[in-house]
């Protein structure tokens, strides 16, 4: 009996056989993953914040001898119908397999351990995360991750999983027009396939420095309010700028992403194409730079997601 | 004839930058509104 | 009966609009609910006011905030709206 509605139950075994030997049993039994993690916690340094609301755990437990701790404890454990909370973000039919076995020399994973979430909400929903997990004598290692965003897919490089872990995000196939639906400009729209590797660091929070993303053959088209177009006949380079937005075609997009642990982000982004001008389609270079609070934004779509009333966040911006 | 002017656009390619600063202090200002009230008012949450 | 010792006996809960609902009516309970609702949407008004956005806005905020701060074994309103304790 470990907990309040922790209770295993299991086969002790003692044999005189040479000086002594205390062999555990512990067959699968369901457990609820929540009472589980809170009695883990007692004792286990968990992440904090990370908190489970739902799921079933299978778990058994065996060693030959529990007085020699030469002799490993394996563990097997099975969790389905997961459902882990984090600060105001959920993880949805979360499952895992792990299969370890403890000793003096600390964990070791006995083959692949697997994890995989249906959905986690961030403000982005992200699916189909699957993560192969080892324990290794320095720790648990990242062997893979790959999930699906945006309408395309991410993959995490291979990377130890310390507390400050460091790697890199790779993204194929992002959609252009879901980014612009999330930035949530109204008259802004645009289509393209955008690939990237993000480099990154966590420390308390993620960084990313010298984020490439690269797009070949796409268009953006912003179509001004009434107001903005009335201001841009009176300002040259706004109206040049509007018109050519109106429909940019391009055909190379490049851009450059670094955002600091706080989420203050900066995307400097250069579009090679053809866009109107004067009436007529002619060869443009776009730089468009992008300063924002990705955390924010990211906050504020999960804050809107359940309003129908968009957040509405102020735009600055000039054009020379 | 009538004499036609024509805009000659130089045909290498035009150069446009833009810059923009997205804000999103509206929902960050609510929220420190509301910690604050939940601080000041505690007999009411 | 004040509205922690509510809470504690479970009669009332956090719901997703910022207020507090009853779980276990009574016309005591319900007193206490209504005056609580009363100040807490005054001042989410003032709020909405002072930060130029609506007070939807500000009641759904503090509807997920509360929700999030509520002690475990207290009720909490789900999306469904049906309660549940934490």
């Amino acid at each position: 009996d470990l907990a309040k509605d922790v209770q295993l139950n299991g086969a002790w075994h003692y044999s005189e056989h040479n000086d002594g030997q205390l062999a555990l049993e512990i067959p699968t039994q369901r457990l609820s993953a929540v009472s589980l993690w809170s009695w883990l916690n007692t004792w286990l340094r968990l992440p904090v914040g990370v908190a489970p609301q739902a799921g079933q755990v299978q778990l058994s437990l065996s060693t030959p001898n529990l007085l020699d701790n030469q002799q490993p404890l394996i563990v097997k454990a099975r969790l389905q119908d997961g459902q882990l909370g984090y600060r105001d973000m959920l993880a949805e039919r979360v499952t895992a397999k792990l299969q370890l076995s403890w000793s003096k020399q600390g964990l070791q994973s006995l083959g692949p351990q697997a994890v995989s979430i249906d959905k986690l909400n961030v403000g982005i929903p992200i699916t189909d995360i699957h993560a192969a997990l080892h324990w290794r004598a320095q720790g648990p290692w990242l062997s893979g991750l790959t999930a699906q965003a945006l309408g395309g897919q991410l993959a995490l490089s291979p990377m130890a999983l310390s507390a400050t872990p460091t790697g890199e995000l790779h993204a194929s196939n992002i959609s252009l027009e879901q980014i612009l639906s999330y930035a949530n400009v109204n008259g802004l729209t645009g289509q393209g396939q955008l690939h990237g590797r993000l480099p990154f660091a966590f420390d308390g929070g993620i960084s990313v420095t010298h984020g490439r993303v690269h797009s070949d053959q796409g268009w953006v088209s912003y179509q001004a309010n009434d107001q903005l177009v009335a201001t841009g006949e009176t300002n040259m380079s706004l109206g040049l700028t509007l018109g050519l937005l109106s429909d940019l075609r391009y055909d190379r997009l490049t851009a450059t992403i670094s955002m600091a642990r706080t989420g203050e982000a900066t995307i400097d982004s250069s579009l090679h194409g053809r866009a109107p001008v004067m009436g007529k389609m002619h060869p443009v270079n776009f730089n468009y730079h992008h300063q924002e609070n990705l955390l924010q934004l990211l906050a504020s779509l999960r804050f809107a997601q359940d309003l129908s009333e968009r957040l509405p966040a102020r735009l600055q911006g000039e054009s020379e | 004839c009538t004499p036609r002017v024509e805009i000659m656009v130089p045909d290498k390619p035009i150069t446009v930058n833009l810059n923009v600063k997205v804000d999103h202090e509206i929902r960050v200002r609510v929220d420190r509104e509301l910690e604050q009230l939940f601080e000041q008012k505690q007999d009411l949450f | 009966l004040d509205l922690q010792q509510a809470k504690q006996q479970g009669l009332v809960g956090e719901q997703l609009n910022g207020l507090v609902g009853v779980v276990q009516a009574s016309s005591e309970v319900k007193a206490v609910a209504n005056d609580i609702n009363r100040q807490r949407l005054a001042s989410y008004q003032d709020i909405a006011r002072r930060t130029g956005t609506s007070l939807t806005v500000v009641q759904s905020r503090a509807g997920q905030l509360n929700i999030e701060r509520t002690q475990s074994g207290h009720y909490i309103q789900l999306a469904d709206g049906s309660w549940r304790r934490k």
